[in-house]
């Protein structure tokens, strides 16, 4: 039974990361329109007169999330937004979970995979049956509800795969996109030809770069045919050493070809955004989000994001997920107020200058908007269904992810075997379970 | 009289008050909570724990080889740092004492690494030693035809870069410690020794070395008690990678407590890394007040 709605809550997921970026695909043929159909709803329920604070924690930061910010102000002049930031991550998960613990939790603040540690310990409020909840669809609610109970709105769906520089690609007579691990490798072989180095990871330990494609290459090559992997996984029929070492393996061939090195882990995301956005690198890593920030750096950068391809031709895949949600804080002392947050951010005027910005795709029903162009080539692959993040589906999540980005670091700097990579995340997965 | 004394030694005592009281609130207090908690299973979120014995003790060393690992290294570093600094900072501090052109300068520059954060200097080296192609030192390595160096991604090497920039970072600032102790030398002995024959390096070993005692013994006090805690700089350098290679206790101890929920067994490895560190002080203390000792 636990199964089964594991796998039913994983297809009404890529339901939902299908349904918020056909809406932007959409657009994307046409210019946008904005319709706020079937958000109007969203009027206020409670009226917060007296003046108030909401201490609100984000993982984006004020710059992105400014817009936001200043037009909720304009609508609710009573409320102020004293607004905090943590780096996405470790850092956010370590500063929320501290306030928590010290009884000085957010009014509000942002879940995502590991949403549930919170639900436990009752600190998300349970907004079912607010009106402005039926602006979202039904699907991506499903990515905070637990028994009937709403715990959170959703902001955004990601996905990411290669982004490859295609200036570069065309002076090295690379043909895009790639249709089987080979086409990968030829393609580094092209890059190295015309002296440009071809992959760019940010392997160090602080951004944990270096387990992304491989990841891929297991999406490719295990999950793209086999829809209960994680379910199996949580239910203790397969193993992690037993599924996913052949794919391991198929990355690994990348090691041994010198595509994958191992000062890979001597760099993190900012020295390899440089090398990426200043020509000096073909391909690297990013997703939805990385856009605007590279583009920033050098605006005649031409770019295109393209998913991985795996061992067997055609095999294709991304990472894609629910991204955030915004919940609110069960003990605070100001739900009204912090209710009026997510009341404004399930309307175009509250989301879409986020969406504009991280070039996400998002849930409003009806509503239309634009993605970066740089992102169209990877889109059908997502609608094809194969866009994964399987670590949100795990029971131990947390405690496997991590343990699986340190393997592959140990992998690469010649300390561990790629063999040992799934015994180890199986132990961390039955230390987590036994704890 | 006695009366008379003990009224006096109160009126002292009193004065002590508001520090034992701070001491107390913020140092005392959260190390017994901290005690407290590493026997319970306290996920750090819920506050429905249960009271688990020793268990916490036990699995923070066969669970998990993480803290035994990060444990080696943080003794590692607290070990050659200790060492390093006495051997460069006293070396330092006779110059910066001696009377050599801009003297103030250079103390002020010796000194300047350790006023900015850990985090951001750690920030500035990491940027610094990258193996990307705009590694500062690799750059510079490049123009005399040395090979990019894989600083912080090649496990041997992360450790050392660790070490180097503790190194730039502190050297000074103990340095000072033993500018103090130097300037507290009467010349009478350097004169007495001058007139028994001796050479600016019998000066320095038989008179300026063992009146640097005390300088030393706080030197390698901070030293010591500093490394154990070092967390910031690996933090901002290395990440504590590649893998686990550079992971110090204080990384381990927030990655299993925080991230991974398990504060009962992180409050046990913060209780054992306390007493370690208690343990070594203590044994410090005794063999420098030895030392001191011998020196009247």
């Amino acid at each position: 039974m636990k199964n089964s709605l594991k796998i039913i809550s994983s297809l009404c997921l890529t339901g939902a990361i299908l349904f918020s970026v056909a809406c932007g695909s959409q657009s994307n043929s046409s210019n946008t329109t904005t319709s706020s159909t079937g958000t109007q709803a969203a009027t206020s329920t409670v009226a917060v007169e007296k003046p108030t604070t909401i201490r609100l924690l984000s993982w984006w930061p004020q710059s992105q999330m400014q817009e936001s910010l200043d037009a909720f102000s304009k609508v609710n002049p009573n409320i102020t937004i004293d607004f905090q930031f943590g780096q996405t991550g470790d850092p956010y998960n370590n500063l929320a979970k501290t306030q928590f613990a010290a009884g000085e939790g957010p009014d509000v603040f942002v879940i995502g995979s590991n949403w549930k540690d919170f639900q436990k310990a009752g600190y998300t409020l349970d907004i079912a049956g607010k009106p402005f909840t039926s602006n979202f669809s039904d699907t991506a609610l499903k990515a905070t509800n637990l028994d009937g109970k709403q715990y959170g709105i959703p902001v955004d769906s990601w996905f990411s795969g290669i982004f490859i520089n295609k200036d570069l690609a065309e002076q090295a007579g690379v043909k895009l996109p790639f249709n089987s691990l080979d086409d990968f490798v030829a393609a580094c072989d092209a890059f190295k030809k015309i002296g440009v180095k071809p992959l760019g990871v940010a392997g160090g330990a602080k951004s944990q770069d270096v387990w992304r494609f491989a990841y891929c290459e297991i999406f490719s090559d295990l999950y793209n045919e086999n829809t209960t992997f994680d379910s199996d996984i949580n239910s203790g029929k397969t193993t992690f050493a037993e599924g996913w070492t052949p794919a391991l393996k198929n990355w690994y061939t990348l090691v041994d070809k010198g595509i994958y090195t191992s000062d890979m882990l001597g760099m993190d995301v900012a020295q390899v955004d440089a090398e990426f956005t200043t020509g000096k690198v073909a391909m690297t890593y990013g997703g939805n989000w990385s856009v605007d920030g590279w583009k920033k750096a050098n605006p005649k950068l031409n770019i295109t994001m393209i998913p991985w391809a795996g061992v067997k031709p055609g095999s294709t895949s991304l990472m894609a997920g629910v991204g955030m949600s915004w919940s609110v804080n069960a003990a605070s002392k100001n739900i009204d107020s912090s209710i009026k947050w997510l009341e404004f951010m399930s309307t175009p005027e509250g989301l879409l200058p986020l969406q504009k910005k991280l070039n996400c795709g998002i849930f409003l029903k009806g509503v239309k908007y634009d993605l970066a162009p740089e992102l169209n080539d990877a889109l059908t692959t997502l609608a094809d269904g194969k866009g994964f993040d399987p670590w949100a589906y795990w029971d131990n999540s947390t405690a496997v992810q991590n343990e699986g980005m340190l393997a592959l670091q140990q992998v690469l700097s010649g300390k561990m075997k790629i063999e040992d990579v799934g015994a180890a995340m199986d132990k961390a997965n039955k230390s987590a379970t036994t704890k | 009289m006695k009366i008379k004394q003990i009224k006096q030694e109160l009126s002292y005592e009193i004065l002590v008050i508001p520090a034992v009281v701070l001491f107390t609130i913020f140092s005392v207090l959260p190390l017994l909570g901290g005690l407290f908690l590493s026997f319970t299973d306290w996920d750090g979120l819920s506050f429905n724990f249960k009271f688990v014995g020793i268990e916490n003790y036990i699995n923070a060393f066969t669970v998990s080889d993480v803290f035994l690992i990060s444990f080696e290294h943080t003794l590692f570093i607290a070990a050659v740092t200790t060492i390093l600094f006495t051997i460069l900072a006293i070396p330092l501090a006779v110059i910066l004492d001696s009377k050599i052109p801009f003297t103030k300068f250079f103390r002020a520059a010796f000194f300047f690494p350790s006023v900015p954060s850990a985090l951001v200097v750690g920030y500035m080296w990491s940027f610094m030693l990258s193996s990307s192609s705009y590694g500062f030192v690799n750059t510079i390595l490049g123009n005399f035809g040395i090979s990019p160096i894989n600083w912080t991604g090649d496990p041997t090497l992360a450790f050392l870069s660790i070490i180097v920039v503790q190194l730039w970072g502190w050297t000074g600032w103990h340095a000072v410690i033993y500018i103090a102790n130097l300037q507290s030398i009467p010349t009478e002995y350097y004169e007495a020794a001058k007139i028994d024959g001796a050479n600016i390096i019998q000066s320095f070993k038989y008179v300026t070395l063992p009146l640097l005692t005390p300088a030393m013994s706080m030197s390698i006090l901070f030293s010591i008690t500093g490394a154990m805690k070092i967390y910031d700089i690996v933090y901002a350098l290395t990440g504590g990678g590649p893998g686990t290679s550079t992971y110090v206790v204080v990384q381990a101890i927030l990655k299993e407590g925080i991230n991974l929920g398990k504060y009962g067994m992180a409050n046990a490895a913060s209780i054992v890394l306390f007493l370690v560190i208690l343990v070594i002080t203590l044994i410090q203390q005794k063999v420098m007040s030895r030392r001191e000792e011998g020196m009247t």
